[in-house]
C-alpha cells in the first residue's frame, strides 16, 4: 500500500468515526440543550423581567427581582436557616460517619451487618420515613417524647419549638446521610496500605490518637474533602423533611431555601423572584463545586 | 547492637500454620538472610520479631532479653518495607524525623497547633533536625529533604526508607524484600550499597528476599525457608555445596541443579547409561536423586571420571559462558552444562550427535526419596538447622 | 521452652476491651438508625386505640396488622401510586439508557470535533440540580398543556448527564483493540454498540439502574410541582396525600402505608446489597 492510499484510508476511517460520533452524541446533546442549557438561560432571562405565568406581555426590569429577593425577609430567613441546617448536618454526618467507618472497618464478623444497618436509610423513601420521624417525635403520642417524659426530661415538642426545629430536621438529615458517608470513608480506609500502620507502629506512633493523626486522617484527606462537599450539597438541598413535617413552621423557623423557592415559584407563582432565587441557588452550588475542584488540586499530595 | 534469638516460634492464621516451630540465632552484627519462595512465611517472621504480629508460641530475644511483652517501638528494631511505607503526606525530612519525634516529644508537644507553643519543642526539634541531616548526608539524599515521596524515584524512596530506619540507631535492622521494587540494574547496585552500609554500621541485619542471588551475594549466613520452617541455615557456600535437602539444592544456584534419578548399586549409583563411582552407604537397589551442578559436568574427557551420554537440545549463549541444554536419551531428563565459550567452540563440531559428558562425582549431591541428603556413610550430610549456631 | 510471657494475655484483654467498646458505640448508632424502621413496623400492627395511650411501649397488646394494612390499601390508592412509581422509574431509566449509552460511547471511543465541548457540558451538568431547571421546564409544560401527565413527571430526567459521564468512564477502560478488531471484521459502529459494548457494560448498566431507580422512586420535589391529581402521583407524593387524608386519626394505617411504600426498595436492597451500595455511592466517582 502506498503512503497516499494509506492516508486516504486513514482519512476515511476518521471521517466515518466522526460521523458516528456526531450521530451517537447528537440525541444526548439535544437533550442537554433543551433540558439543561436552555432552561438555565431562560430562568436567568426571566429573573430580569416581570414575566407572570400565562401573561402575554412582559418587560425587562433589570435587577428588580434580585432587589426584591434581597429585601424579602422570608427569603433571607430561609437562607439563614439553610446555612444553620448545613452547619449542623455536615459536621454531624461527616464526623459520625468517620467514627463509624473506623469502628466498622476493624470488625471482622459483624462488619457486613453494621454496614447494612447504617446504609438502610440511604435507600429508603425519605418522605415515608419523615412521616415516621414526625410520629416518633410527636409531642403527645410519640414514643421518644414519652420516653423522655418518663425519664424526667419534661415535655418537649421538637418540631413545634422554634429553637429546636432545625436541630430536629438536622437529626433526620444526619440519620439519612451518615450511612452514605460511611461507605465512602470505608472505601478510603481500605485504600490505606497496611504497611503504613506497621511503619507507624515501629516508629512509635502506636496509640489510637497517633495512628489516627499520623496516618488515618492525612491519608483520608481527599476522601474527607469529597464527603464534605457531597454532604454540603445534599444538606443544602434539604426539602423533603420540611415539606412533610414542618412546612416552614413554627414561625418560619424551618423555612429552607428550596422550600421557599417552591412556595414562591409553584404555590404563589411569583415567577420573577423565584427565578432570581433559582439563580442564587445555582451560584451557590457552582461555588461549592469550584471550591471542590480547587481544593482537590491542592490537597492531594500523591 | 545485639544478637537475636528466636526459639520455637509458631504462628497460625485461622486454619493455616504459617510458622512452624522456627528457631534461629543471629549473631551480633551479622547479616542474616531469610530466603524462600513467596508465601513461605518470611515476612511473618520479621513481623513477629518487630512485634507487629504476636506469635502463638515461642520467644523472641534481642540482646539476651525476651521482648515478647514489648511493643514494636520498645524493641528498638527498624524495618524497611517492600513498599517502603513512606508517609505520602510528609516530606522526606518529616518521614525520617518521625521515629525521633515520636520518641522524644510528649503527646502535647506533638499536637498540631498547641505543640508549637510548648517550651521545650524548639530545642528538641533542633536536635532531631541535626540528626536527620547527618543521616541524609550519609545516604546522599540531603538535597531531597524538602520533597514528598511522590516526587522521588524508586531508588531515592529506597534511601529515604533506609534513612528513616537509620536515624533511630536500632539494635536490629529488619528488611523485607527492600530491593524487589527496583529495576534490575539499580537492584544490583543497591546490593553492594547495602552490604557496604551493613559493614559501616556494624549492626545486626535480618534481610528477607525470595531472590537466591541476593541471599548468596550479600549475607554472612542464609536461612532457607519452606512452608513455615527453616530448612537449612548456613553460609552461602554451605547452602550451595552442601545442601541438606533437595529443596535447598533446587532453590540455590542458577541455572538450577540438574536432578537425575539413579539406583544404588554395590559399586556406585546407576544413572542413565553409566554408573557413578560413589559410595553412599545405602543398600543396593534404592532409588535416589542425584544432583549435578552445571559446572560439575564437562565436555572435555577427564580420565577416571564417569561419562554420561547425552544429546544437545539447545544452546543459551551468555557471551563469556554458555549453558548447554542436553537431554538424557533414555529417561528424557534435561541436563544443563556450564562451559566457557572456548570449550564450547572447541567441541562444537561433534555436538550434533550424542556425546559423552564427564561427571565430577566428588561434587555430586545424593538425596533419598524423602529429599534428604545422604552422604557416603548413608547419614545426613549437612547439619539440620540449630538453635545455637 | 521459654514460658509464655505474662504480658501477652494483657494484649488480648486490651483487644477485647477495644472490641467491646466499639460494639457498644456501633450498637448505639445502629439502634438510632433502626429506631424509625422498628417503630414503623410495630405501630403498623398496633390497634388504633393503643396508639393514643401507648407512649413508650414497644410491644403491641394485640395484632392489628390486618386492619391497618387493609385500611392503608383501601383508603387511598397506594397500589396505584406504587404502579405509577414503577412506570415512571422504568420509563425514565429506559430513555436515559437509550440516550446515555451511545453518547457515552461517542465521548469515550470516537473522536470528533465537538467532543471536548460536549464533555465539558456534561461535567457542568453534573453540578446542576433539578431545582435549577424546574421553573422554566414547568412553564414550558404549562404552555404545552402537559402538566399532570406521566410525561411531565418524567421529562426532566430523560437527560442523565451522570449516566453519560458514568458510561463514558466505563467505556474509556474498554480495550480499544477489541473495537478495532470489530471494525476490521466489518461491524458498523451501531453493531459495535449493540453487540460488543452493551453486553460488556452490564455491570455499569446495573449500577446505573439502581442509582436511577432509587433516586426517582424517592423523588418528591418535581412530582409535587407537576402533579395535581392523585392519578399520576408517585409513591412519595402518594404518601403525602395519604398522610393529609389521615390527619393524625389513624397512625396504625399511616405506618402501614409507610411500610408498604418503603418495602420494595428495602427488600431489593437487602437482596442485592452490593449492587445497591455500588450504584448509590457511584456518585463517588465524580
Ligand atoms: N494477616 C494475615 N492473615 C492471614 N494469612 C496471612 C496473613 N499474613 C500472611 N498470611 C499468610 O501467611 C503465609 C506467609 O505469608 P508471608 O509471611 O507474607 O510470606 P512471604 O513473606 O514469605 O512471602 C501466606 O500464605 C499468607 O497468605
Ligand atoms: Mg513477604
Amino acid at each position: 500500500m502506498t503512503a497516499a492510499t494509506l492516508s486516504v484510508s486513514r482519512n476515511s476511517q476518521m471521517r466515518a468515526e466522526a460521523i458516528a460520533g456526531y450521530a451517537f452524541a447528537m440525541p444526548a446533546l439535544f437533550l442537554i440543550l433543551i433540558l439543561l442549557i436552555l432552561p438555565i438561560i431562560v430562568v436567568f432571562m426571566i429573573s430580569l423581567t416581570d414575566y407572570q405565568l400565562g401573561a402575554l406581555t412582559w418587560s425587562w426590569v433589570g435587577l428588580a427581582n434580585y432587589a426584591e429577593m434581597m429585601a424579602d425577609k422570608a427569603f433571607l430567613r430561609s437562607l439563614a436557616n439553610t446555612f444553620i441546617y448545613v452547619a449542623i448536618v455536615v459536621p454531624g454526618s461527616v464526623g459520625f460517619a468517620l467514627i463509624i467507618a473506623i469502628l466498622v472497618q476493624e470488625r471482622t464478623k459483624s462488619k457486613a451487618i453494621y454496614q447494612t444497618i447504617f446504609f438502610l436509610p440511604v435507600t429508603t423513601t425519605l418522605i415515608a420515613m419523615s412521616v415516621v420521624w414526625h410520629f416518633l417525635l410527636n409531642p403527645s403520642l410519640g414514643p421518644v417524647t414519652s420516653l423522655a417524659r418518663a425519664l424526667g426530661f419534661g415535655d418537649f415538642d421538637v418540631f413545634g419549638d422554634p429553637d429546636l426545629v432545625l436541630v430536629g430536621l438536622a437529626v433526620i438529615g444526619i440519620w439519612q446521610l451518615v450511612g452514605f458517608n460511611m461507605i465512602l470513608f470505608l472505601a478510603g480506609l481500605t485504600a490505606i496500605p497496611r504497611d503504613l500502620y506497621d511503619a507507624a507502629d515501629i516508629d512509635g506512633a502506636d496509640g489510637v490518637w497517633d495512628r489516627f493523626a499520623r496516618v488515618t486522617w492525612p491519608m483520608l484527606g481527599p476522601t474527607t474533602l469529597f464527603v464534605v462537599v457531597t454532604s454540603t450539597i445534599t444538606a443544602f438541598r434539604v426539602f423533603d423533611t420540611v415539606a412533610v413535617i414542618t412546612r416552614g413552621n413554627p414561625m418560619g423557623r424551618s423555612d429552607v431555601l428550596l422550600f421557599t423557592l417552591y412556595k414562591v415559584g409553584f404555590q404563589d407563582f411569583n415567577i420573577g423572584p423565584a427565578s432570581a432565587m433559582t439563580i442564587a441557588f445555582l451560584v451557590f452550588v457552582l461555588v461549592v463545586a469550584l471550591a471542590q475542584a480547587f481544593l482537590i488540586d491542592r490537597r492531594t499530595h500523591y | 547492637m545485639a544478637d537475636l534469638t528466636l526459639s520455637g516460634i509458631s504462628k497460625t492464621f485461622g486454619p493455616t500454620r504459617v510458622l512452624n516451630d522456627v528457631s534461629l540465632s543471629v549473631r551480633d552484627g551479622e547479616f542474616l538472610t531469610l530466603v524462600g519462595a513467596s508465601g513461605c512465611g518470611k515476612s511473618t517472621i520479621l513481623r513477629v520479631i518487630a512485634g507487629l504480629e504476636p506469635q502463638d508460641s515461642g520467644t523472641v530475644q534481642i540482646g539476651g532479653r525476651a521482648v515478647d511483652h514489648l511493643r514494636p517501638k520498645q524493641r528498638n528494631v527498624a524495618m524497611v518495607f517492600q513498599s517502603y511505607a513512606l508517609y505520602p503526606h510528609m516530606s522526606v525530612h518529616e518521614n525520617m524525623a518521625m521515629p525521633l519525634v515520636m520518641s522524644r516529644m510528649s503527646l502535647a508537644e506533638r499536637l498540631p497547633l498547641l505543640g508549637r507553643v510548648m517550651p521545650r519543642r524548639r530545642e528538641v526539634m533542633k536536635g532531631i533536625n541535626a540528626e536527620v541531616d547527618t543521616v541524609a548526608r550519609q545516604l546522599q539524599i540531603d538535597a531531597l529533604l524538602g520533597r514528598k515521596p511522590a516526587q522521588l524515584s524508586g531508588g531515592q524512596r529506597q534511601r529515604v526508607a533506609l534513612g528513616r530506619a537509620m536515624v533511630r540507631h536500632p539494635d536490629v535492622f529488619l528488611m523485607d524484600e527492600p530491593l524487589s521494587n527496583l529495576d534490575a540494574k539499580l537492584r544490583v547496585h543497591m546490593r553492594t550499597e547495602l552490604t557496604e552500609l551493613h559493614r559501616r554500621l556494624g549492626v545486626t541485619f535480618i534481610y528477607v528476599t525470595h531472590d537466591q542471588v541476593e541471599a548468596m551475594t550479600m549475607s554472612d549466613r542464609v536461612a532457607l525457608m519452606d512452608e513455615g520452617r527453616i530448612v537449612q541455615l548456613g553460609t552461602p557456600a554451605d547452602l550451595y555445596h552442601n545442601p541438606s535437602d533437595l529443596r535447598v539444592a533446587r532453590f540455590i544456584g542458577s541455572p538450577q541443579v540438574n536432578i537425575v534419578s539413579g539406583t544404588t548399586q554395590t559399586k556406585g549409583i546407576a544413572v542413565s547409561d553409566t554408573v557413578l563411582p560413589m559410595q553412599v552407604g545405602l543398600p543396593a537397589g534404592q532409588v535416589v536423586s542425584v544432583g549435578l551442578r552445571p559446572e560439575s559436568l564437562s565436555l572435555d574427557i577427564v580420565p577416571g571420571r564417569a561419562r554420561l551420554t547425552a544429546k544437545l537440545a539447545h544452546v543459551e549463549n551468555l557471551g563469556a559462558e554458555v549453558f548447554l541444554h542436553f537431554i538424557l536419551p533414555d529417561s528424557g531428563d534435561p541436563l544443563v552444562l556450564r562451559a566457557t565459550l572456548d570449550a564450547f567452540e572447541a567441541h562444537r563440531g561433534r555436538l550434533d550427535q550424542a556425546v559423552a559428558l564427564s561427571v565430577d562425582t566428588s561434587r555430586a549431591l545424593v538425596f533419598d526419596t524423602a529429599g534428604h541428603r545422604v552422604d557416603s556413610t548413608g547419614r545426613m550430610a549437612a547439619q539440620r538447622p540449630m538453635v545455637q549456631a | 521452652m521459654a514460658p509464655v510471657p505474662k504480658s501477652r494475655p494483657r494484649r488480648r484483654t486490651d483487644r477485647l476491651v477495644a472490641s467491646l467498646t466499639a460494639h457498644f458505640f456501633l450498637i448505639l448508632g445502629a439502634a438510632f438508625i433502626l429506631l424509625p424502621f422498628v417503630w414503623m413496623l410495630l405501630t403498623s400492627i398496633r390497634p388504633a386505640s393503643e396508639v393514643f395511650t401507648a407512649g413508650f411501649n414497644p410491644i403491641p397488646s394485640a395484632f392489628a396488622g390486618v386492619e391497618n394494612y387493609s385500611e392503608a390499601l383501601t383508603k387511598s390508592p397506594l397500589l396505584r401510586f406504587m404502579a405509577n412509581g414503577v412506570f415512571v422509574c422504568l420509563g425514565i431509566l429506559a430513555v436515559q439508557l437509550l440516550f446515555a449509552i451511545p453518547a457515552g460511547y461517542a465521548l469515550a471511543k470516537l473522536s470528533f470535533r465537538a467532543q471536548p465541548l460536549i464533555f465539558a457540558l456534561v461535567l457542568f451538568g453534573l453540578t446542576v440540580p433539578v431545582q435549577v431547571t424546574a421553573l422554566p421546564i414547568y412553564i414550558a409544560l404549562a404552555r404545552l398543556n402537559l402538566l399532570d401527565t406521566y410525561f411531565a413527571i418524567m421529562v426532566p430526567f430523560f437527560l442523565s448527564v451522570f449516566g453519560i459521564f458514568l458510561f463514558r468512564q466505563f467505556f474509556k477502560s474498554f480495550p480499544q483493540e477489541i473495537i478495532h478488531a470489530a471494525r476490521l471484521d466489518g461491524f458498523t459502529e451501531t453493531e459495535i454498540i449493540l453487540r460488543i459494548i452493551v453486553p460488556s457494560a452490564m455491570p455499569a448498566i446495573a449500577a446505573f439502574a439502581v442509582f436511577s431507580i432509587t433516586s426517582h422512586w424517592n423523588d418528591l420535589y418535581w412530582p409535587l410541582i407537576v402533579t395535581t391529581s392523585p392519578d399520576h402521583a408517585t409513591p412519595p407524593l402518594g404518601m403525602m396525600i395519604f398522610r393529609d387524608q389521615e390527619t393524625g386519626s389513624n397512625y396504625g394505617a399511616l405506618m402501614a402505608g409507610a411500610a408498604i411504600i418503603t418495602a420494595p426498595l428495602i427488600i431489593a436492597f437487602l437482596i442485592a446489597q452490593r449492587h445497591f451500595v455500588r450504584g448509590i455511592t457511584m456518585t463517588g466517582v465524580k
